[in-house]
């Protein structure tokens, strides 16, 4: 009987956890390159499959694992020369103070020595080391990701891709960093660049608002039924067996 | 619960924020060489509830494991330097610059600020000034009486002096340029200061070095694309209340642990 209680309680613990994923996906609403992420709830319900004793023993529920959507967010266009925009796959490579990351974030502009930086000054990689532009000219960029001044090629933008799905560690500031250290990227195939344009968040506003109207509501449904449960213990420890 | 409350919170204040800048740029609707802001957002830190890569009870091993986002933060506000439509104002005094150039002024504490708002005025003395009273610099001084003041497109300012036929040379402007024009420091009245981001500025003769040229009899108005902000005001003030939601939730299933016990 106060088994039950326990399962009630633990389905409700997953749910706080999905509530701060939404959380977070509403308040990136606006975060150029984000990915949103919802959290996979598993039973337990596997361990009682030949447990003939306790059939319902255990249900419990946990929070199994996050997922992250990596699927292509919408383009903004800005018409800013250095803004830039893969579509399809594949990751920008970038020098961070804390090495290689990868984002999809391509908010770039130049530092005082005319290298491609991002918004926080890390520099973004080219095929053969940083890219370097002549500021007196404009710059042109290719489909292929060729940083290109009066024709003359300044360098490669580097585009990485991994193994899919990919198991990425999400490092903050739109950027990933993959969870393996033998998962090395590889060139990407699939992708062009397109200049003058930002990826935006891919966060959903209808499939968050639904996610957070259904986790409240189990949320209430788990209450109910642990109140339940509670009714009925407090029936049999106090009411059962009083004569009178 | 807390933590998706403040997540929420950081959500709600950077939608703010995203106000702010777009209120700033719309007020700066009519403003002579105005440069719109643009806000960029990050996201914040993850905070690891299960490290990925562990086994689990089954023992298989979970590729992702669980980790939540703590919110979102401005990475900071880029001005944006796209070339605002010239305004025509038969003024000579007005200068537009048709490039990335900008106009070197001398502040009263000796220091050097930038502006692209090229609606100058003559002071008592002659000397050209802004509308704040401070110096053009290279200063040019139009002597007194004399007439068929003009600024041709490379800058060279002459005048037809009193008694004379012939037009005299009496200034040259000069623009500087920047490496990284997003990284100045914005002083309020149209002015800008060098910063460590913006690089040094490289000092040139109107019309050379990509510098742009000068078009007198023109002013330079503001790049704030009305529509364009007018999305994003909807925009941003949708994500507001969806955030608030979040938040309002939060609270709801706090309320709702909290009668677990009746």
């Amino acid at each position: 009987m106060i088994q039950g209680i326990y399962t009630a309680s633990r389905g409700m613990t997953p749910l706080m956890q999905q509530q701060d994923q939404i959380a977070n996906n509403l308040a990136n609403i606006h975060t150029t390159g984000f990915k949103q992420s919802s959290l996979f709830i598993k039973s337990y319900n596997k361990f009682m499959e030949n447990d003939q004793i306790q059939p319902f023993a255990s249900s419990d529920i946990k929070a199994d694992e996050v997922f992250v959507d990596y699927r292509e967010g919408p383009m903004k266009m800005t018409k800013e020369p250095f803004d830039m925009m893969i579509k399809g796959s594949g990751f920008f490579t970038i020098m961070t103070a804390d090495g290689v990351q990868y984002t999809r974030n391509g908010n770039f502009s130049l530092d005082p020595d005319g290298l491609l930086v991002t918004a926080d000054g890390s520099k973004v990689m080219g095929k053969d080391g940083y890219i370097r532009v002549d500021k007196e000219l404009p710059v042109f960029i290719t489909e292929n990701g060729e940083v290109m001044q009066n024709n003359e090629p300044r360098g490669e933008l580097k585009i990485a891709d991994f193994e899919k799905p990919y198991s990425f560690r999400r490092m903050g500031e739109s950027r990933f960093l993959p969870l393996l250290p033998d998962d090395s990227p590889h060139e990407s195939g699939g992708y062009s660049i397109r200049q003058g344009y930002l990826e935006g968040s891919n966060v959903d506003m209808i499939r968050n608002m639904v996610q957070m109207i259904t986790s409240y509501r189990t949320f209430e449904a788990d209450q109910k039924a642990l109140q339940a449960q509670d009714e009925t213990l407090d029936k049999s420890v106090n009411q059962v067996g009083r004569v009178g | 619960m807390i933590r998706s409350m403040m997540t929420a919170a950081t959500g709600m204040e950077a939608q703010q924020l995203y106000m702010d800048t777009i209120s700033n740029n719309l007020s700066n609707v009519n403003t002579t060489g105005f440069k719109r802001s643009r806000i960029e957002f990050q996201d914040l830190m993850y905070q690891t509830l299960r490290e990925p890569g562990v086994r689990n009870f089954e023992g298989s091993m979970a590729p992702a494991g669980i980790e939540t986002g703590l919110g979102v933060r401005p990475a900071g506000t880029q001005r944006i330097f796209q070339q605002g439509n010239f305004v025509g104002t038969e003024n000579q005094l007005d200068w537009a610059i048709e490039g990335e150039g900008f106009f070197q002024i001398e502040m009263p504490d000796g220091s050097t600020a930038y502006t692209r708002d090229g609606a100058f005025k003559p002071s008592s003395d002659g000397s050209i000034v802004t509308n704040s009273g401070f110096f053009v610099y290279p200063q040019i001084t139009i002597p007194e009486n004399s007439t068929e003041f003009a600024v041709s497109k490379d800058g060279k300012v002459s005048v037809i002096l009193p008694g004379e036929t012939q037009s005299t040379e009496i200034g040259q402007v000069e623009l500087v340029r920047f490496i990284n024009p997003s990284g100045l420091r914005s002083l309020g009245g149209n002015l800008f200061a060098e910063s460590d981001a913006s690089g040094a500025p490289v000092v040139s003769l109107p019309s050379e070095e990509g510098t742009g040229t000068i078009m007198a009899g023109f002013t330079e108005s503001s790049n704030v694309q009305i529509v364009d902000e007018m999305v994003n005001m909807i925009s941003a003030q949708r994500a507001f209340e969806i955030i608030s939601k979040a938040i309002q939730v939060g609270e709801d299933m706090m309320q709702v642990a909290n009668n677990l016990k009746r």
